[in-house]
């Protein structure tokens, strides 16, 4: 099997396993228990941080240069666009948090995750034509955070009146643009790969704005910033130890 | 007194002294801020925070180099530490008044994560003395220039309190003084040293980690919006990856 069709594979696995989130959801619940939200978007910007150090230090080679920082400002711009354009009240702590607190409209919920998974797609992409193993090993890293993600997918669709069933159909849906980035630009590097340097720091960019101005700030509200801190730092050292005992 | 100033030990203290120095400069940009605001506090926050993330890299691949597994036992230990550090400062809240003229907590620990991370520091460069002159050389300018934007990082916290910048400046100093210390033992005992660096350059990262996420973070989302916060976050870590990489490179 080529690097791409495991690559792909993977990924898609990786997205499918976001539908784990509902049974997750249930067990988690135990039917009248609040999910551990804080909980789950802080082992997700662990691991997230924790892929985006392991990314930036498969590229560091000779050192970052120009074209990483490059890369790196264009994987922040478009996140700073997007959110930008959202009602900014809805996502600094001083208004409703679209997911969790009020009304929620379905499409624009899936859309936002699926901005997120954009990004890492690229980040797998470009992590899988650096090194297939490391790549591999960060699907792993994305599919416990897809999970972990899709927590507040089925949160908010249950909130809604849905199941937790619908929540995990949107929870693999909005995963899907992983798979379709990630092979789009191990293709793309492929053909350009002069341009690699560029997505790394693309990727470390990307992951890095998104934690920060999504994951972090929800899990802090849900669960307090000590608590969060902690699960966060442990879950992003779990990134590096992994990949130490792997040997990437 | 010759032989004092004539040995290498002495030249490594000098050198690593001047290191010290560089992080007061980091005081300096602060100087053409004329208010402090929320708004201000927030982006300091986010700009030291952003600072301390980039340079954690540095340390841990540095540490990787000479062992990953004693690395992420350090950065553990590191986290360990910052928690038991606030817990304690948290019930001791007169003696922050003491250390410094405001009264945030917040002050005191990233003063004590900074300066306890400037141990593994002195260690690299007095260790670095062992493998020649010039890569020492190399090592001590790089580390001379890497603390300028750490010293940006604690003023940053420091300023939007009250600190004057003077003693902003001084406290940089302060925190990096265990550079020269801690490089002479190092240099004159370098093969009892090495060992212990990946240990030291990982607890290093692991403070300064929790200090960001348990301290800097959340003030800077509090006092600010959050896509400002992330920008500036995300814009200074990549800045101090390609800074870092171009003193490396």
């Amino acid at each position: 099997m080529d690097g791409l069709t495991l690559l792909v594979a993977a990924t898609l696995a990786a997205s499918l396993l976001a539908g784990a989130s509902g049974p997750a959801y249930r067990f988690l619940t135990g039917g009248d228990r609040p999910p551990p939200l804080g909980w789950a978007n802080a082992i997700a910007s662990g691991l997230m941080l924790g892929a985006a150090y392991a990314l930036a230090a498969q590229g560091w080679g000779d050192g970052p240069g120009l074209a990483f920082g490059i890369g790196a400002a264009l994987g922040i711009a478009p996140g700073v666009l997007v959110y930008e354009r959202q009602d900014a009240a809805a996502w600094d702590g001083t208004g409703a948090d679209p997911v969790n607190d009020g009304p929620t409209d379905g499409y624009a919920t899936i859309f936002r995750h699926a901005l997120h998974a954009a990004p890492e797609g690229v980040a797998l992409g470009v992590a899988a034509f650096g090194d297939l193993g490391l790549g591999l090993f960060l699907v792993a890293a994305l599919a416990a955070h897809n999970v972990a993600e899709g927590l507040s997918l089925v949160e908010a669709a249950v909130k809604s009146g849905g199941s937790t069933g619908s929540g995990a159909v949107e929870a693999v849906v909005s995963n899907l643009p992983q798979v379709v980035f990630a092979a789009v630009v191990y293709m793309g590097l492929g053909a350009f790969p002069q341009a690699y340097p560029i997505g790394v720091g693309f990727g470390v960019g990307a992951l890095v704005f998104l934690v920060l101005v999504d994951l972090l700030p929800r899990a802090y509200r849900q669960d307090g910033h000590e608590t969060i801190a902690l699960v966060c730092a442990l879950a992003m050292s779990a990134v590096p130890l992994l990949a130490g005992i792997l040997g990437f | 007194m010759d032989a004092i100033l004539s040995h290498p030990a002495t030249l490594v203290f000098a050198l690593a002294g001047i290191t010290a120095i560089c992080t007061g400069l980091g005081a300096l940009p602060f100087a053409f801020l004329k208010e402090i605001s929320d708004r201000t506090l927030s982006r300091s926050n986010a700009l030291a925070a952003g600072l301390m993330l980039g340079a954690c890299f540095g340390l841990l691949v540095e540490g990787s180099h000479s062992g990953w597994w004693q690395t992420l036992v350090g950065a553990n230990l590191g986290v360990a530490f910052v928690l038991v550090t606030a817990r304690l400062l948290g019930e001791h809240e007169p003696e922050v008044e003491d250390l410094a003229t405001g009264d945030r907590r917040q002050m005191v620990l990233i003063l004590i994560v900074m300066t306890v991370h400037s141990f593994a520091e002195g260690v690299a460069v007095g260790a670095s003395f062992a493998g020649g002159i010039e890569l020492a050389t190399t090592i001590t300018i790089a580390i001379a220039i890497h603390n300028i934007p750490e010293g940006v990082a604690i003023t940053a916290v420091l300023r939007p309190q009250g600190v004057s910048i003077p003693r902003a400046a001084w406290l940089s100093v302060f925190s990096s003084l265990p550079q020269p210390l801690m490089a002479v033992p190092a240099f004159l005992f370098v093969d009892w040293f090495k060992p212990a660096l990946p240990f030291a350059l990982g607890f290093a990262a692991g403070a300064m980690v929790l200090m960001v996420l348990q301290e800097l973070l959340p003030e800077a989302y509090e006092s600010g919006r959050s896509v400002e916060v992330s920008w500036i976050v995300s814009s200074s870590l990549v800045a101090m990856l390609l800074f870092q990489g171009l003193l490396t490179g």
